[in-house]
C-alpha cells in the first residue's frame, strides 16, 4: 500500500509540474515575440525544465523497476517440470534396474539393465543402461548454472564457487563413505572378511562412515530441535565432514592413477581405487566448475577442445587405463564433465533455435565416428564419444520433455520421483544395492517371478510415496 | 535450344514476398545457393569421371570411383563420388515443389501433372538413349546389337528429329509452326523410350529373381535412377511437409523390408542402383528431399537440424541394417544421402552471404545441366576413346593435370557463354 502510496504521489508531482511547465512555455512563447534576448533567456530555462523531467522520469523509472523486481522476487520460483521430469525418469530407471538386477526371475530383463557388452547394443560398445548415469550428469548441468547464480546473487562469486565446490567434494565424500560400508563392513557381516583384511583406505573410509551416520543422525535432529544456530552447525558438520571424505577420496584416487602410470619400483601402493559413480558425479561438477561463468559458446569450447584431447589421448592408449576403472576414474572426469556441460548449455538453449542443431550435430559426430570409425564408446572408462553420444540422446529426451511443460496432471509421477533425485540415488544405492542385493542377496536371487514382482512393486511404491510426501510437503533434500 | 529460361529456369526461382512493398506483389528472387549447389553437383560428376582417366593423379582419379578398394571411403561402405548423384537429387527436391506449382499456376494442375510426367520419363529416356550410345561403341568390339537395342534406336532417330526440329524452330519465322510439334516428337520419343526401359528392367529384375546368371537388357544408369525418382516422388509434389514425410517413411519403410529380406540386396546390387524396386529407394530420397526443401523455405535451422538428423540416424542404423552400399540403394544409403547432401548445402547456402563477386562459375555450371552432361558424354567420352594411351593412363601427372584444367577452363567457358546468352536445353 505504502509503495502504490508513493508511487501515487510521485506521478501527482510530475503532473503539477508539467503543467507548470506547460504555462512556462506558453509564456515564454509571448515573450518570444517581443524580444529575442528574452527568448533565449526562456529556451535556457525551458531546457532546465526538460532536464529536470527527464531526471524525474528517470527517478521514476527506476522506483517502477525496482517495484517490478521487488514483485518479481516476491512470487514463487516456478519449476521447469521437463527438468523434475528427465531427471525423475533417470531416477525411476536407475532404480529399476538395481531392483531387477537382484531377482535371477527378471533374467529376462538382463538386455535392458547390464551394462557394456552383456547389454542391449545402442551403439557399438554402449548398452542400453549406459545411457542413463550419463542423462543423470546432463541433468544435473541442466540446473548448474542456475543454481550457481542464484548462490552468487545471494552470497557473492566467491562464496558461490565455495558452496558447490564443497557439494560435489560431498558427493564424493557420500559415495566413498558407502564404499567404505561395501567394501569394509558388509565384508565382515558377511564373514568374508576380518577388520585385519581390509586395507589402510578401506578401514579408514568404513570408520569414517559412521562418524557421518551419528553426524546424520544429529543433523536430523537438529531438523525438529526450534534452534537455528543448533540446525547450522549441525548440517555445516554433516557437509564439511563429507567434503572432508571427498578430499581424501580424490587423493587417494590421484595417487592410485600416478600408481597405474607409474608403478612404484618396490610394489607397495599408497593409492585407492574405489570409485563410484557418486564420486564420478562429484568429480564431474569440479571439473565443471570452473567455467560455470563463462557464456554458453565458451563453455562449448571447452567441451569442444576437451573432447578433442580426450579423443585422441583415448584412442592412442589411454583407454585401457581408463577402463580399468568404473566410470574412468579421474581421466573418465573429463568426458563426464563435458556431458555436464554440455547440460549447462543446453539449458541455455532452451528456446534457442540452435537447440536441436546442436543436439543433431552431437549425435551426428558421434555415430559417425563410432560406427564410421571405430572409434572407442564405452560407459567404463567414459570415452568422450560415449559421453557427447548421451549427451545428444538427454537433449532430445529433453528437448522432447520441454513440449509437455504446459500438461500439469495432479499426479505428475516422473517429476515426483526427480524432485529428490539425491535421496532416493542414496536410499536405492545403500537399502536396494547393499542391503538387499548385498545381503540378503543369495535368498533373493531364489524367489520366483510373482513373488519377485511383488517386492518390486513394493520398492518403487515406496519410493514414490517418499517422493511424493517430500514434494507434498516442499522438502527437497540437498547436500 | 530455347531463349527463354522456360522451366529449368522456373525450377530454379524461388518466390520470395517482397517484405518491403505493402502490397501483395510477389518478386522472384534467385537463390544463388541453390544453383551453386547444383553446379557443384555437375562440376563433380563430369570432372571427376574425367579425371578418373588419369591414374597418375593419385586421389584425384580417384575422387569419381565407387569401389571401396580404390575410392575414397568417408563411411562404411560409402565412397565419395557415392554422394554426387544424391546430391543432384537433393538439388531437383529443393526446387521440385515450387516448379510445379509455377508450372500449375501458368497452365493448369492437369498439364503441370502430364509435363513432369513426360519430365521424369525423359529423363530416363536420354538415360536410354546414352546407354544405346555405348552399346552401339560396343558393337564395333563385337557386341550384337538386340530387338529392343534396335528399337530404341529407331526411337532415338525420331527424338533426334526431333531436337532438330527443336533447333530449327528457333529461326523466328518456323517458330509458330515447328515448335509444339518439335518439342512433342522429342519429348513423346524420349518418353516412349523411357517407358520401354522401365518395362525391360523390371524384366531384367525378375529374371535376376528366378535365375541370377539370367540374360539382362541392362538399361539402368544414373538417369534412369533420378528420372524413375521423380516419377515416385510426384504424386507428393503438391503436399503438405508432414504427408510427404510420411509418405516417404512409408515407402522407405516397405522398400527397407524389401531390401533385407532373404538376397534382395545382392540381387538388387545386380542393377545400376537398384534398377526399379531401387529406384523406388531413389524416389523416397527425393520425397525426403522434397520435406527439407519444404523447411528449408520455413526455416533454415529446421531444414539443417533435419539434415543432420537424417545422416546420424542412417549411420546409426548401420548396425542393424549393414553397411551402406549405392549399388542396391540400401536403406542406409538413403537415409545418409538426403542428410549428408543437405549438410553439403547448407554450407553453400551459409556461404552465400560472403559471395559478393560476380565471378560465379558454379552457378554457371548449374544452369544448364542437361547440356553439360551431354558435353561430358560426348566430348570427353569421344576425346577419352580417340587419345592414346600415353595421353590418358600412362599419362604423367604434369600432362594429366594440363589436361584436367584445360577440360575446366573449357567446360566452365562453354556454361559461361550458355549461362550469359540464356541459352537452355530443357527437358
Amino acid at each position: 500500500m505504502k509503495k502504490k502510496n508513493k508511487i501515487q504521489e510521485i506521478s501527482n508531482i510530475e503532473n503539477v509540474e508539467e503543467q507548470n511547465i506547460e504555462i512556462e512555455s506558453s509564456s515564454s512563447e509571448n515573450a518570444n515575440n517581443e524580444i529575442v534576448r528574452e527568448n533565449e533567456v526562456v529556451e535556457v530555462e525551458k531546457e532546465k525544465q526538460d532536464d529536470k523531467i527527464e531526471i524525474k522520469e528517470n527517478k521514476k523509472t527506476k522506483k517502477q523497476k525496482q517495484n517490478v523486481e521487488s514483485d518479481k522476487s516476491q512470487k514463487p520460483k516456478e519449476r521447469i517440470l521437463s527438468i523434475d521430469r528427465f531427471r525423475g525418469l533417470c531416477m525411476f530407471a536407475m532404480v529399476c534396474s538395481f531392483v531387477f538386477g537382484i531377482f535371477s526371475a527378471f533374467g529376462f530383463f538382463a538386455p535392458i539393465i547390464e551394462h557394456g557388452e552383456g547389454g542391449f547394443q545402442v551403439l557399438p560398445g554402449v548398452s542400453f543402461a549406459d545411457l542413463f548415469a550419463a542423462m543423470f550428469i546432463f541433468v544435473i548441468g541442466l540446473t548448474m548454472v542456475k543454481s550457481f547464480k542464484s548462490r552468487e546473487q545471494k552470497f557473492g562469486t566467491r562464496r558461490a564457487y565455495f558452496q558447490l565446490a564443497t557439494r560435489f567434494l560431498a558427493l564424493i565424500g557420500v559415495g566413498i563413505l558407502f564404499n567404505g560400508f561395501e567394501n569394509g563392513w558388509a565384508q565382515i557381516f558377511t564373514g568374508e572378511s576380518t577388520w585385519a583384511d581390509l586395507s589402510i583406505k578401506i578401514q579408514i573410509f568404513g570408520v569414517m562412515f559412521w562418524i557421518a551416520v551419528a553426524l546424520l543422525i544429529v543433523y536430523a535432529v537438529s531438523l525438529f530441535v526450534k534452534n537455528e544456530k543448533f540446525k547450522r552447525i549441525a548440517e555445516a558438520m554433516f557437509r564439511y565432514f563429507l567434503a572432508i571424505a571427498g578430499i581424501m577420496a580424490l587423493y587417494f584416487i590421484l595417487v592410485s592413477t600416478g600408481e597405474k602410470i607409474t608403478p612404484p619400483v618396490d610394489g607397495e601402493r599408497f593409492g585407492g581405487w574405489e570409485w563410484d559413480t557418486l564420486q564420478n558425479i562429484g568429480l564431474a561438477g569440479l571439473l565443471a566448475l570452473p567455467f560455470v561463468k563463462y557464456d554458453k559458446w565458451g563453455r562449448l569450447t571447452i567441451v569442444g577442445i576437451t573432447f578433442v584431447v580426450m579423443s585422441v589421448l583415448m584412442q592412442n592408449g589411454l583407454f585401457p587405463l581408463a577402463n580399468s576403472i568404473l566410470e574412468g576414474g579421474i581421466f573418465g572426469g573429463f568426458s563426464w564433465a563435458c556431458i555436464l556441460l554440455l547440460g549447462t548449455i543446453f539449458a541455455e538453449l532452451k528456446d534457442h533455435k540452435f537447440y536441436w542443431i546442436l543436439s543433431a550435430l552431437l549425435l551426428l559426430i558421434s555415430v559417425v565416428l563410432i560406427v564410421g570409425f571405430d572409434f572407442i564408446a564405452a560407459k567404463r572408462g567414459c570415452t568422450p564419444v560415449y559421453a557427447i553420444f548421451c549427451a545428444s540422446i538427454s537433449s532430445m529426451i529433453w528437448g522432447g520433455l520441454n513440449f509437455l511443460n504446459n500438461w500439469k496432471p495432479k499426479f505428475d509421477f516422473f517429476a515426483i520421483w526427480g524432485s529428490n533425485a539425491i535421496l532416493t540415488y542414496i536410499l536405492t544405492i545403500f537399502f536396494v544395492g547393499m542391503i538387499l542385493g548385498g545381503v540378503f542377496g543369495e535368498t533373493l536371487s531364489a524367489v520366483n517371478i510373482g513373488v519377485a514382482i511383488v517386492i518390486t512393486i513394493l520398492i518403487l511404491a515406496l519410493f514414490t510415496v517418499m517422493n511424493w510426501l517430500l514434494k507434498r510437503k516442499n522438502k527437497y533434500i540437498r547436500i | 535450344m530455347d531463349k527463354d529460361l522456360k522451366e529449368e529456369e522456373i525450377a530454379k526461382t524461388v518466390e520470395v514476398s517482397a517484405k518491403e512493398s505493402n502490397d501483395n506483389n510477389a518478386t522472384t528472387k534467385r537463390i544463388k545457393s541453390i544453383d551453386r549447389f547444383r553446379g557443384f553437383c555437375v562440376f563433380c560428376m563430369l570432372i571427376f569421371q574425367f579425371l578418373k582417366n588419369f591414374p597418375s593423379l593419385g586421389f584425384l582419379s580417384r575422387l569419381a570411383d565407387h569401389s571401396l578398394e580404390n575410392g575414397i571411403v568417408i563411411l562404411p561402405g560409402m565412397t565419395l563420388a557415392d554422394i554426387i548423384a544424391p546430391a543432384f537429387i537433393f538439388a531437383i527436391g529443393l526446387t521440385f515443389a515450387l516448379s510445379f506449382s509455377k508450372w500449375q499456376r501458368l497452365y493448369g494442375l492437369k498439364r503441370a501433372i502430364i509435363h513432369y510426367l513426360e519430365r521424369a520419363l525423359a529423363i530416363i529416356g536420354l538415360g536410354t538413349f546414352l546407354d544405346l550410345c555405348n552399346k552401339v561403341l560396343d558393337s564395333f568390339s563385337g557386341y550384337t546389337l538386340n530387338a529392343f537395342d534396335w528399337t530404341i534406336f529407331a526411337f532415338s532417330i525420331i527424338a533426334i528429329i526431333g531436337l532438330v526440329l527443336r533447333i530449327l524452330a528457333t529461326i523466328p519465322s518456323w517458330k509458330k509452326k515447328l515448335s509444339l510439334p518439335a518439342e512433342q516428337i522429342f519429348y513423346i520419343a524420349l518418353s516412349c523410350m523411357g517407358i520401354m526401359n522401365i518395362i525391360i528392367t523390371t524384366i531384367d529384375f525378375v529374371n535376376i529373381f528366378n535365375d541370377f546368371g539370367a540374360f539382362r537388357f541392362d538399361y539402368w544408369v544414373t538417369l534412369q535412377g533420378i528420372g524413375f525418382a521423380i516419377l515416385v516422388a510426384l504424386p507428393f509434389v503438391k503436399s503438405k511437409s508432414w504427408v510427404k514425410f510420411l509418405g516417404a517413411a512409408l515407402i522407405f519403410v516397405a522398400f527397407t523390408i524389401f531390401h533385407q529380406i532373404g538376397n534382395n540386396k545382392e540381387w538388387l546390387d545386380v542393377i545400376v542402383h537398384g534398377g526399379v524396386v531401387g529406384g523406388f529407394g531413389w524416389g523416397a530420397m527425393l520425397i525426403f528431399d522434397m520435406f527439407i526443401a519444404d523447411l528449408y523455405f520455413k526455416n533454415k535451422a529446421n531444414a539443417f537440424m533435419s539434415s543432420l538428423f537424417f545422416c546420424a540416424i542412417g549411420i546409426f542404423l548401420i548396425q542393424w541394417l549393414g553397411n551402406i552400399n549405392m549399388g542396391s540403394c540400401s536403406p542406409t544409403f538413403i537415409l545418409v544421402s538426403v542428410g549428408l547432401s543437405g549438410i553439403i548445402f547448407f554450407v553453400f547456402d551459409a556461404l552465400d552471404k560472403y559471395h559478393k563477386t560476380k565471378f560465379d562459375p558454379l552457378v554457371w555450371w548449374g544452369k544448364n545441366p542437361i547440356i553439360m552432361f551431354l558435353l561430358e558424354f560426348f566430348v570427353i567420352g569421344v576425346y577419352t576413346t580417340v587419345m592414346p594411351e600415353g595421353m590418358l593412363a600412362g599419362a604423367s601427372w604434369y600432362l594429366a593435370l594440363i589436361q584436367g584444367i584445360v577440360a575446366i577452363v573449357a567446360l566452365t567457358a562453354i556454361a559461361y557463354g550458355l549461362s550469359k546468352s540464356k541459352k537452355s536445353l530443357s527437358l
